[in-house]
Formats: structure tokens, C-alpha cells, sequence
């Protein structure tokens, strides 16, 4: 249902009814904030590149055939959108925003239980920005984004079973990284 | 390291699509020691823990990047006037101007859906239901919100706060519950997206209070800064006060210095 309406809204884009956009944008800024924000730990960085991924949606809106899910078609844009970013400032890994994060940890309970549940997330998140761009991408979309395989396929532009060997070897991955990082961490 | 030939496996146990026949294939191989139990286990909490990651809300400002965007793309390109079609074209031939045309047209598909309306249900019983089903609505996300609010990860108490966005009203159980996150929550996103959900209830002098009151019970520099902001935007003077105070904590951060500062001159 919200499959077609999206659809729908975005060919009203398409036809010109560009005020439309802005259904869709109260719906889904979030959601690519938040996958922006997973790789680039940086909230103005994050704000910008969903700002361009609506862009697109303008300059590109004749590309939009309306058959598939809409949101595959934003990841597509999205994903483009990163890959400039990617190309044009390849410095990766902890900018200044990640305090943020950092900081809510620190902040958080004086109760050990939680204060140990924190240094695993912060370790956690120190493994995911070791692994590769690929590998992590996937575990984004899968975990952060709530996407099934079939649907990171599409936007992938691979099969469900290529999906499951990046799924599995990203994981695998991370269990390593993480457990590394806990030995230098003792 | 475990083997490929398993990735099926493995993957549908992450995802949670797992047939039941798959499920016991899975545990057969646990059991006899092919796959181990340990590495399995330590897959799927990994797999849980990454969702337990914080990520910040975007600002609010990005809305209004987003509208400012919008309206340089339609000063650049000025949209045609779409077709009007059989109607359009019968008002064209008046040369009856297109805007009266579609507030005509708009004012007799309303004319026909009211008169369609009472037809169908006498109007008492429709407002009353009407009512009813929003009061629900309501309750629902109310109970929702206080549910969520109490979960151990951050994510789920971030998504109770944002609930409160949906509500029209918010009454003193759901105002007592943000200010209760926003003093005793251990996570700053959680807080910040919390001081923005209150910010809407201004107008109650309950909110007011409790905003005031939380500045100097609040340790962390972006929601010291926040709460600032909110005092500045409400120009709270009720606030200087309790902004004196925060001034008067050993450790306090430069900036939210600076900022309070600057907040309590302009109040002043």
C-alpha cells in the first residue's frame, strides 16, 4: 500500500506536481539520514547528502518508470550520491560529529552492567568502520534499514544469493575485526 | 571460520526467514558439531548489536533546506499548466481563468461528497465516531510512546519521542513521561529529540517549567546548549536563574560558557 502510494507521489513528481516531493521527503529523510550518518559518523555531512539525494529526485525524476519500489530507486540515487561524496573526500572514518555518539556513551548509566553494554557498541561501531565500504554497506542496509536480501539485491543490481555471500563475509568480518579489537582493548 | 556452504543457513538465521525445516537442519548441524554453537551465537549478536548503535536525529532546519530547495526548483523551472482535460477544456472555452475553474471544480466534487455523506450516515453518528476512532487513535499512540519509552535501547526510546510529534494534544502523563526522559535518560539523542518534542508544548507553562528546571540538572555540553537555545527561542526570562546556576558548575564546558553567557544577555 505505501509501496503504491509512494509510487504514486513520485510520478506526480514526474508529471510536475513537483510539491509532492515533499510527502516524501517527511517520509524517507530520516531513514537516509540514518543510512548516510552510518557511514560518514558526521550530522552535517549526513544533512547535506540527503539534501542531494531529493535533488536528484528532481533533476532525475524522468528516470522514475514507477514499476518496482520507490525506495529502491532512492537507494539507487542515494547510493550515487554517496559515491560522489565517497570520490571527492576519501577521507573515511571518525570526523568530529562522532563525538556525538561517543559522547551519549560516556554520558550514559554509572551502572556497570551498562557501562560494559556501551564499550561493546562503541566497539562495535569501531569494527563496522574497519570493515569495507561494500561489506558495510550491506549490513546497513539490512540491519539499519530494516531491508530484506531480495530487496538489497535490487538495489544492489545483484542476486539474493550474491547478497547472502556479502551478508555472510561481512559478518564474518566484523567478528574478527571485533574480536581483535577486544584483545587490544584488554 | 565457518564454512560457505552454510551461508544459506546463516544468513536466513540472521534475517529471521528460516523455514522450520531449516531450523532443524541448522540445529542438526549444531549439534554435531559442524557449525559451532559459539560462533552461530556470536553471528546473531553482533548481527542484534549493530541495531543498538545510536544514530542522532537530523536537525530541524533540514525541513526547511529541504522547502528552500523546492523553491529555487520551481523558480528555475516554472511549471506548465497541465492538462485540464474535458472539464479544463469546457471552462477554456469560456475563457473562464484556470485557477477559478479548479476552485469551481474542487467546490462541487465537495458539494457531492457532503451531500453523498449525509446520505449515507445521518452527521450525529459520523461526528460521534469520528471522534471516537480519533480519541483512540490517540490513546493508542500514547500507550505506544510510554511503552516504548521504557525499552533498554535507545532506538525504541528515540522512536517514543518522535511518536509525541504525532500527537495533537499532549496531556500530563505524556508531558510528565518526556520530562522525566529528558532529566533521567542516559542517552543524548534520546534527551536532545526530547527537548525538540517539548519545545511543541511551549504554550503549556508545565513544559516551561520543566525545561527550565532541567537546565542545571543536565551534565552533557549538547544539551546544556540546546536547552539554551529553547530559553533563547521562548525568551524565558524565568530561566536566567537557572542559567546562573549551570554558570556556577565547576568543569563547565567552553562553549556551553560562551552560549549561556550570551543567552542570559539577551534574556536579561
Amino acid at each position: 500500500m505505501d509501496a503504491l502510494a509512494d509510487n504514486a507521489l513520485m510520478l506526480k513528481v514526474k508529471s510536475g506536481d513537483v510539491d509532492r516531493l515533499g510527502l516524501l521527503f517527511d517520509r524517507y529523510h530520516r531513514v537516509l539520514y540514518s543510512f548516510f550518518y552510518r557511514f560518514t559518523s558526521s550530522k552535517m555531512v549526513s544533512e547535506d547528502l540527503v539534501q542531494n539525494v531529493f535533488m536528484r529526485m528532481l533533476k532525475y525524476k524522468h528516470t522514475f518508470t514507477g514499476e518496482g519500489k520507490f525506495t529502491t530507486w532512492m537507494y539507487h540515487l542515494a547510493r550515487n550520491v554517496y559515491a560522489d561524496y565517497y570520490r571527492k573526500d576519501s577521507r573515511l572514518g571518525f570526523s568530529d560529529d562522532f563525538t556525538t555518539v561517543e559522547n551519549s556513551l560516556h554520558n550514559s548509566y554509572n551502572l556497570e552492567e551498562q557501562t560494559k553494554k556501551d564499550e561493546e557498541i562503541q566497539l562495535l561501531q569501531k569494527a563496522l568502520n574497519q570493515l569495507s565500504p561494500d561489506k558495510k554497506e550491506v549490513l546497513i542496509l539490512s540491519r539499519y534499514q530494516d531491508l530484506k536480501y531480495k530487496e538489497i539485491a535490487d538495489i544492489l543490481g545483484c542476486s539474493e544469493a550474491a547478497v547472502k555471500v556479502k551478508v555472510f563475509r561481512a559478518m564474518q568480518d566484523l567478528k574478527n575485526i571485533y574480536t581483535q579489537l577486544e584483545r587490544q582493548e584488554i | 571460520m565457518m564454512d560457505e556452504k552454510y551461508i544459506d543457513l546463516v544468513t536466513g538465521h540472521l534475517e529471521g526467514t528460516l523455514t522450520l525445516q531449516q531450523e532443524a537442519e541448522l540445529q542438526e548441524y549444531i549439534e554435531q558439531g559442524t557449525i559451532k554453537a559459539t560462533e552461530i551465537t556470536e553471528f546473531k549478536n553482533l548481527y542484534c548489536q549493530i541495531g543498538d548503535i545510536p544514530a542522532p536525529e537530523p536537525s530541524a532546519f533540514m525541513k526547511a533546506d529541504f522547502q528552500s530547495m523546492l523553491a529555487d526548483y520551481k523558480k528555475e523551472h516554472p511549471q506548465r499548466a497541465p492538462k485540464g482535460g474535458f472539464f479544463g477544456s469546457w471552462l477554456a472555452s469560456l475563457s473562464v481563468p484556470q485557477v477559478f475553474g479548479q476552485v469551481v471544480f474542487g467546490m462541487l466534487v465537495l458539494a457531492i461528497g457532503i451531500g453523498i455523506g449525509f446520505r449515507i450516515t445521518p452527521a450525529k453518528t459520523y461526528e460521534k465516531e469520528l471522534s471516537h476512532l480519533t480519541g483512540e487513535v490517540q490513546n493508542m499512540r500514547e500507550v505506544m510512546m510510554l511503552t516504548l519509552l521504557k525499552q533498554s535501547s535507545a532506538t525504541e526510546r528515540l522512536k517514543a519521542v518522535n511518536l509525541t510529534g504525532d500527537l495533537e494534544t499532549a496531556d500530563t502523563k505524556v508531558i510528565r513521561a518526556l520530562l522525566q526522559t529528558l532529566n533521567n535518560d542516559p542517552n543524548v539523542n534520546v534527551r536532545l529529540a526530547t527537548i525538540e518534542a517539548l519545545y511543541q508544548h511551549a504554550s503549556n507553562p508545565t513544559v516551561r517549567e520543566g525545561l527550565i528546571a532541567a537546565i542545571s540538572q543536565q551534565d552533557s555540553p549538547l544539551v546544556q546548549i540546546a536547552l539554551a537555545d529553547v530559553m533563547l527561542s521562548l525568551q524565558e526570562k524565568k530561566s536566567v536563574a537557572e542559567l546562573q546556576k549551570l554558570l556556577r558548575k565547576k568543569d563547565l564546558n567552553q562553549a556551553v560558557e560562551a552560549k549561556v553567557k550570551q543567552t542570559i544577555n539577551v534574556l536579561i
